[in-house]
């Protein structure tokens, strides 16, 4: 098959699910799909530039939203957090704690780094191994490693995830505190 | 999976259905998005600029920019910018520095780039990352350098090779002080090089895989500034010897002590802390220095490091030579690139410069 059939076979069959994993990393629709047009943009011109086809498109084409997102994130403004999410105050006694709870970690997912948000998303969200993340984010298997302890560790020093009565308010004052350290690095 | 682990899960999976749609392929003719046109105009004008700057830089119609730099090949086309690679394994692992292609200039092997301002020219910035050692570094972003490409060629064309035989003692701790490589493209008429800048600038060269030059500060300086404005800045004023900066230094003094060419002399001797013109008596002195039994600098010397003379020689073209003659020390004369002892005859000739010129 031709490489550029091969491509738009993948797209047409696939593009959903690149647009939810740039989506689960950028937590913004409109930037996700820009994440993905330069995803793809990229894979096309590497590949020409090559002269020669990745083994695994789909696996190739992942990787490329998954730097695209990374690049992206360092020229970003290291107080700026990227949501298109924008949560009320909630009432304990006409929301589920369970969605409360989700809400609130999906924003605080939001102010982990880049690469902390990536390794998250590609274990949890896709399921990849430690192993298939270190290739994906191109660093070792103990960096991957270190990077999910420390994701899950800023994760759980977020007060509001625990099983207390503080309200959302407090969440978002620490969660912005935390992005404008968390994008420094 | 604990509980904290599932709840990311779940909340991922809540949120799957937040963005839905199909995605298109990109044209690569067609508008599809809106950075695309800008850039394909970019694409056209910059191979425009290219071809225009070539015509214009013709040797016979325009005086080279660097001064005396020769001619290439005028016939030959110029090749295209290609992209900056998407990363670059991390130098901190790999200890050469990566380069994307082989130099296709003429006599790469004799300096860092062609004395002759290129006709076009790419930076590619890869941040350092802090407190992690990846194996590879991501490109951050590339940056056209359209101005200051005189100043480019002028700048890294005279940089002397890099010694191996240099101790540094380096107080420098990259992670600490993070910064970026930079990957340098340049294009010429029948060729082109790519130079790697490196982000730490202890005990590293910047090399272009067949010349390894001394590491510049002045040069990396610029380099981000071309990287964060895309013009390449002009060369700092010369240090005043004086002072204890030590300079880059020129392309030549690795075979001389005191290379061909000088025009004039300074001296700056240590117990009267002024400069002294001494641009009649160079002759001798420069004589006297060459004659010296050279060997290469590791730019240490074993005594007293104090006191004696910083000798200036200045060019027509390109950066002056600077030479620390420092009697009390062992070596006591050296270029940055070369040490030697120092004769008698050479510091009576340097005593009577500053003698007869200062008070």
């Amino acid at each position: 098959m031709d490489p550029d059939d091969e491509l738009a076979t993948l797209v047409a069959s696939s593009g959903g699910r690149f647009l939810k994993l740039a989506y689960q990393l950028c937590h913004d629709a409109s930037t996700a799909q820009d994440i993905v047009q330069e995803a793809l943009l990229r894979v096309m011109a590497s590949s020409r530039r090559a002269d020669r086809w990745p083994h695994s498109l789909e696996a190739y084409l992942r990787k490329a939203i998954v730097n695209e997102f990374l690049r992206r994130r360092r020229l970003a403004s290291a107080t700026e957090i990227i949501t298109a999410w924008l949560p009320e105050v909630a009432s304990a006694d006409l929301l589920d704690q369970q969605v409360v709870n989700s809400d609130e970690m999906w924003q605080a997912l939001a102010t982990l780094s880049s690469r902390e948000r990536a390794v998250l998303v590609l274990r949890y969200y896709l399921a990849l191994t430690d192993h298939d993340i270190s290739r994906v984010i191109s660093c070792r298997p103990a960096t991957v490693r270190s990077l999910a302890a420390r994701a899950m560790k800023n994760l759980r020093d977020i007060d509001y995830l625990s099983c207390t009565d503080k309200g959302v308010s407090d969440g978002r004052a620490r969660a912005d505190d935390s992005a404008n350290h968390a994008e420094a690095r | 999976m604990d509980e904290l682990e599932q709840m990311i899960r779940q909340t991922m999976l809540r949120h799957d259905n937040d963005v839905s749609g199909s995605v298109s392929l990109p044209q690569r003719t067609a508008r599809t998005n809106n950075w695309l046109v800008p850039a394909v105009a970019a694409l056209a004008v910059g191979l425009l600029i290219g071809v225009t700057i070539i015509a214009l830089n013709r040797p016979d119609s325009r005086q080279q920019a660097a001064g005396t730099g020769r001619a290439t090949a005028s016939s030959s086309a110029v090749p295209p910018l290609q992209p900056c690679p998407a990363s670059i394994p991390d130098p901190l692992l790999d200890k050469q520095p990566y380069l994307p292609a082989a130099a296709t200039v003429p006599d790469a092997g004799e300096h860092l780039v062609p004395r002759q301002q290129p006709a076009a020219s790419l930076l590619c910035g890869y941040p350092t990352p802090v407190n992690t050692t990846p194996e590879n570094i991501g490109l951050e972003a590339s940056r056209r350098v359209t101005t200051g490409l005189g100043a480019l060629a002028g700048q890294l064309s005279w940089l002397p090779p890099a010694n191996p035989t240099t101790v540094m003692a380096c107080a420098e701790e990259p992670t600490l002080q993070p910064r970026s490589t930079y990957l340098l493209e340049l294009v010429y008429s029948g060729g082109a090089t790519w130079v790697s800048l490196p982000a730490s600038r202890c005990g590293t060269s910047i090399v272009n895989g067949k010349f390894s030059a001394v590491v510049s500060a002045d040069a990396l300086d610029a380099a981000a500034v071309a990287y964060r404005t895309g013009s390449w800045p002009a060369a700092p004023s010369q240090p005043d010897i004086c002072s204890a900066a030590v300079p880059a230094g020129r392309l030549g003094q690795q075979s001389a002590m005191a290379p061909t060419g000088v025009t004039s002399m300074s001296i700056c001797r240590a117990d009267k802390p002024y400069l002294v013109n001494a641009a009649s008596a160079y002759g001798p002195i420069v004589e006297e220095l060459n004659s010296l039994a050279a060997q290469p600098s590791t730019e240490t010397c074993v005594g007293t490091g104090n006191g004696g003379y910083v000798v200036r020689l200045d060019y027509q073209d390109g950066p002056a030579v600077q030479i620390r003659v420092t009697p009390g020390c062992r070596p006591s004369v050296d270029n940055g690139s070369l040490q030697a002892t120092a004769s008698a005859r050479l510091l009576s000739l340097l005593a009577a410069a500053t003698s007869a010129n200062g008070s």
